[in-house]
């Protein structure tokens, strides 16, 4: 046993540390929310305020009670009282941090969470006790075992839904969300179920498990790998580092190889337009669009041209991210759209977080979208056709939307399962297999095609794609600044 | 003007530079035979105020001239972006050394947004609703960055050593 005076010093110094460490997540999750405005560091930046705030509060009125200024039976139900509502301040927001961290994309549950919130302020406003009742009596009441159970209950919920979210999105981030609402739900339990409020518990664990939270949200915002990162680059290995931005500053051997290998593609990409692209196009004019049969074999012939001229594209000047796709798509397919009478409606939102979508991922969800913008001009008989790219920030996915007002895909094509193959139609065929393929390329970058079709009201094939944080350089800092104008006026 | 890129003789752009020097008003506007971006950008640099794609497989050529003449401005999601890398390399490197190329201008917010937006696929008049300006002012300021591609070469500073009255 120690003494009381070390144990009042530990408890100082703990307080102390942890007044420390709030200052700190404040004034960094700031500097990162004005920056790169993403949701999980305004959620650390409440819970940090939050705890800070409730810190501070709690010394304060302590002191003022034990100064014995003034009359310590009320106040002391006050300070239970401001005590509570801090508890239950701290329970939301690290609630709310937990559910972003691990993207957990339902909104019901972000509702049920502020539910809670009003709830639990509710129960705890709503005070028989403190007109003839000191704060003894309301911790021995039953509306206090209420709000315990009240609040176990949500939490546990909240748990539930982000070991969910941590099953299916298998990440790092949703997994430590995880471990933090466990710890986070022994240490509410251990300090809701003391029923005495003169005995405080867990002073020291609850520093530890604002550190543990504090590495979480380092962890999920990739803040130690970006770091790693531009320590490497700017390490002797790359003296020139400073002109990383500019491609050709590269000197060397380094550079040669690919001068050669964006030459050869140039070359490739040259053969391909100036050889088979004319070809087709021969063809094409060869083409009496007043037949039936003729016409097919135009639209067919046109998907062929696209698809080489979207070859060229990407050999020209590589994928670049999902926007430049989308932008160089609709370029090419707004001619032949026109020609069909196919109204477009673009809406692609210019954002920078989508900026971070390239290589891999961007080739195979423009491949999508091509394809389903190929199956409209083919197969749907529509009048409009809709595109929809958007960032969504709660879930940090990408929304990639085709939709049209046609006649809907045939039942048996849609609900078909993948392994199953032959079909006599050959159009059926056609249509079948591009589906699948679809759903294989959006599977192959770790992204979810859901196809709704309604016979005669048209196909909506829609891509949910989880976004990757990006490095935080100075490059796509300057990006994000110009991509927040651009976000502002297209917000839609 | 309307200059091809691929003359027989060699090369459009001395016939731009030289246009240029020899009387600042006139427009140039570089016909391309290949969708070449690489080489439009060139062109701008040069002075080059207009850009046209000549058999492009889609589109309507004799529609995009008469378009370019009547103060439009072509452009493609490709070139946008080119522009967009270009002058932001541009001015990451006048960063490291502003001693120099006082004459290159930065992208204004507007423009950049313009330019971010035909990169990703729209077309003027969309543009124009969405930021709530007319097709004409989008197409100011595409030709706006088109201006600000022209530094550093010697009809430039000749042009602007006339306009400051020092020659």
């Amino acid at each position: 046993m120690i003494s009381p005076n070390a144990q009042q010093t530990v408890s100082q110094l703990v307080t102390a540390g942890g007044i420390a460490l709030a200052t700190c997540v404040c004034w960094q999750a700031r500097l990162s929310w004005n920056r790169l405005q993403r949701l999980p560091d305004l959620s650390a930046l409440v819970l940090a305020s939050v705890w800070l705030g409730y810190l501070v509060i709690t010394i304060a009125l302590k002191a003022t009670i034990e100064s014995k200024l003034v009359s310590p039976i009320s106040w002391l139900a006050w300070q239970d009282y401001v005590d509570h509502i801090g508890l239950q301040l701290l329970v939301i927001s690290v609630g709310y941090f937990l559910l972003l961290t691990a993207s957990v994309p339902y909104r019901w549950v972000y509702i049920l969470l502020l539910l809670q919130f009003v709830t639990g302020l509710a129960v705890l406003s709503w005070r028989p006790w403190s007109i003839s009742q000191t704060f003894v009596g309301f911790s021995a009441s039953g509306t206090h075992h209420a709000w315990i159970i009240f609040n176990s209950a949500g939490a546990i919920v909240m748990t539930g839904m982000i070991l969910f979210a941590a099953g299916r999105s298998r990440s790092t981030a949703g997994w430590l969300a995880f471990n933090g609402c466990l710890i986070g739900l022994a240490l509410c339990a251990d300090q809701l179920l003391v029923g005495d409020r003169s005995i405080r518990t867990g002073q020291v664990s609850q520093l530890a498990y604002a550190l543990f939270l504090w590495v979480v949200w380092q962890i999920s915002s990739d803040r130690f790998t970006g770091q790693s990162q531009s320590s490497l680059l700017s390490s002797a290995e790359f003296p020139q580092s400073e002109h990383m931005v500019p491609l050709s500053d590269f000197g060397g051997p380094l550079d040669a190889v690919a001068a050669a290998v964006a030459a050869e593609r140039q070359r490739i990409g040259k053969d391909l337009h100036d050889g088979l692209a004319s070809h087709l196009v021969l063809m094409l004019a060869t083409l009496d669009c007043a037949m039936p049969r003729d016409q097919r074999m135009a639209l067919a012939l046109e998907q062929c041209l696209v698809e080489l001229k979207l070859t060229v594209d990407a050999l020209d000047s590589g994928t670049g991210n999902i926007l430049d796709a989308l932008g160089r798509l609709r370029y090419r397919v707004q001619h032949s759209l026109d020609k069909l009478g196919i109204r477009m409606s673009w809406r692609v939102e210019v954002r920078d977080e989508l900026t971070a979508i390239t290589g891999e991922a961007a080739l195979q969800a423009l491949r999508i979208a091509q394809e389903g913008l190929a199956n409209v001009m083919v197969h749907a008989h529509a009048s409009a056709v809709e595109v929809v790219c958007r960032y969504v920030t709660e879930t940090r996915t990408m929304v990639l939307e085709v939709r049209d007002n046609g006649r809907g895909i045939p039942r048996r094509l849609n609900d078909r399962p993948s392994h199953a193959s032959h079909v006599s139609n050959c159009t059926e065929r056609g249509a079948g297999k591009g589906l699948i393929n679809m759903r294989s390329r959006a599977k192959s970058i770790g992204g979810q095609l859901t196809i709704a079709s309604k016979l005669g009201a048209g196909t909506r094939v829609r891509l949910e794609l989880p976004v990757p944080l990006k490095a935080a350089d100075a490059f796509e800092a300057n990006l994000s600044t110009l991509g927040r104008s651009a976000q502002a006026v297209l917000h839609c | 003007m309307l200059v091809d890129l691929n003359l027989g003789d060699g090369s459009g752009y001395e016939l731009i530079e030289y246009m240029k020097t020899e009387q600042a008003e006139a427009e140039a506007v570089v016909v391309s035979a290949m969708e070449d971006e690489e080489h439009a950008l060139k062109a701008f640099e040069l002075g080059a105020t207009g850009y046209l794609i000549k058999n492009s497989w889609f589109g309507n050529f004799p529609q995009a001239v008469l378009q370019v003449m009547n103060g439009g401005a072509s452009i493609t999601p490709g070139l946008a972006r080119r522009l967009l890398q270009k002058l932001e390399h541009r001015h990451a490197h006048r960063a490291l050394n502003c001693t120099q190329q006082k004459l290159a201008e930065k992208l204004s917010q507007r423009e950049t947004q313009v330019l971010q937006m035909v990169a990703a696929g729209y077309t003027s008049v969309e543009i124009g609703t969405r930021l709530t300006i007319s097709f004409q002012t989008v197409n100011t300021h595409i030709k706006n960055t088109y201006r600000k591609l022209r530094v550093g070469t010697r009809a430039q500073a000749v042009n602007s050593a006339a306009q400051l009255g020092l020659l």
